[in-house]
């Protein structure tokens, strides 16, 4: 059982008016929402079907946050708030197992078998210094699974400049994931 | 690096990348006249930019969500299951089960050689199931018996109780 929208949608409210703890009350509850839906939503599916990052955190919202008068920039922030803990999760997951796990093994040349999601998390960091709103966009697109006209929405920009802040972001990853830092 | 020559950086490796080649090293060069680094990284993108290709496309839930679905509240976790005054003292070793108002966790008691507790954890905060749960509690110190939990210790978080 969890507590009620009205509840959840306060604390949503509480941090987007910069109250960091509303955060630390949040994170338990989406945590264990998103690991229960991930569940349910794999035990539906068949075997080689991927899960759609979409359909899990849609239903978390649902659960979390079943309530008909919530503004759409609360889901927006909401969604954020889910992909900031996806990346979490795995970060944790991955730093726990002192394992690096490849991010695409499909492409795999040699360097690419070397990056890994810790290694990424570390690059991001370091972006979200330098451009936080493309940091924000990858957040929301690796991690969130939102599409680019979404990241426009609950980012309040136009579709061009998420997809400028995209492709920077892709290649200056890229980049330091490949090679080294930059002076 | 600063934010300022970052966005000189990108700047340029947006205009140098929709160039001919041609165009292309005549304007870097124009642009990067006597900076041999700032040439350098710009080239440096403009590579990555060519080499992009899926990286990051395919959402990272496709890839881990076996990872997701399986991850136990462990490590990292424990610190958003359990409230301060009770992480130091216990490690969670797996989930034991959920029902419609709380988790059970099984964990060590690091203060008595690794003895095994369970941690029972509400996860909703409306005064009625917490005047319940703290008379299940209650219940439970005047028990003394083999086939029943022995309550050893409650605690309270931002969202919720807990007792062991």
């Amino acid at each position: 059982m969890e507590p009620s929208p009205q509840e959840i949608t306060q604390l949503l409210r509480d941090w987007r008016n910069g109250d960091a703890s509303a955060l630390d009350r949040l994170i338990p509850l989406v945590y264990d929402e998103l690991r229960q839906a991930a569940k349910r939503l794999m035990a539906l599916q068949s075997p080689g079907h991927t899960l759609q990052t979409t359909a899990v955190i849609n239903e978390v919202y649902l659960r979390l946050v079943d309530s008909p008068d919530i503004e759409w920039q609360d889901r927006a922030h909401f969604v954020r708030f889910c992909a900031a803990v996806m990346r979490n999760i795995l970060v944790d997951h991955f730093r726990r197992r002192r394992r690096q796990a490849p991010l695409d093994e499909a492409e795999a040349s040699p360097q690419e078998q070397d990056i890994s999601l810790l290694r990424l998390d570390d690059a991001l960091n370091d972006l979200a210094k330098l451009d936080p709103r493309a940091s924000q966009v990858v957040n929301l697109k690796f991690f969130g699974g939102l599409t680019m006209e979404e990241i426009a929405g609950a980012l309040n920009v136009s579709l061009p400049t998420v997809n400028r802040d995209w492709r920077r972001a892709k290649r200056w990853l890229k980049a330091e994931l490949e090679g080294g830092s930059q002076q | 690096m600063t934010p300022e020559r970052y966005q000189r950086l990108q700047l340029l490796a947006d205009i140098a990348s929709e160039l001919e080649p041609d165009r292309r090293r005549a304007y870097l060069d124009e642009q990067c006249a006597g900076d041999e680094a700032l040439r350098r990284d710009v080239e440096r993108l403009l590579a990555a930019d060519d080499r992009a290709g899926s990286f990051l496309e395919k959402p990272a839930m496709e890839k881990f969500a076996g990872i997701l679905a399986s991850d136990q509240p462990q490590g990292g976790m424990q610190s958003m299951i359990l409230p301060k005054v009770l992480q130091d003292r216990y490690s969670i070793e797996q989930e034991l089960g959920r029902g419609g108002i709380g988790a059970v966790y099984l964990a060590r008691d690091r203060n008595l050689h690794s003895r095994r507790v369970v941690i029972k954890v509400l996860q909703t905060a409306t005064d009625y199931l917490k005047r319940k749960f703290h008379g299940e509690i209650e219940a439970l110190t005047r028990f003394e018996h083999r086939h029943i939990v022995k309550s050893s210790i409650k605690a309270r978080s931002p969202t919720a109780s807990h007792s062991s």
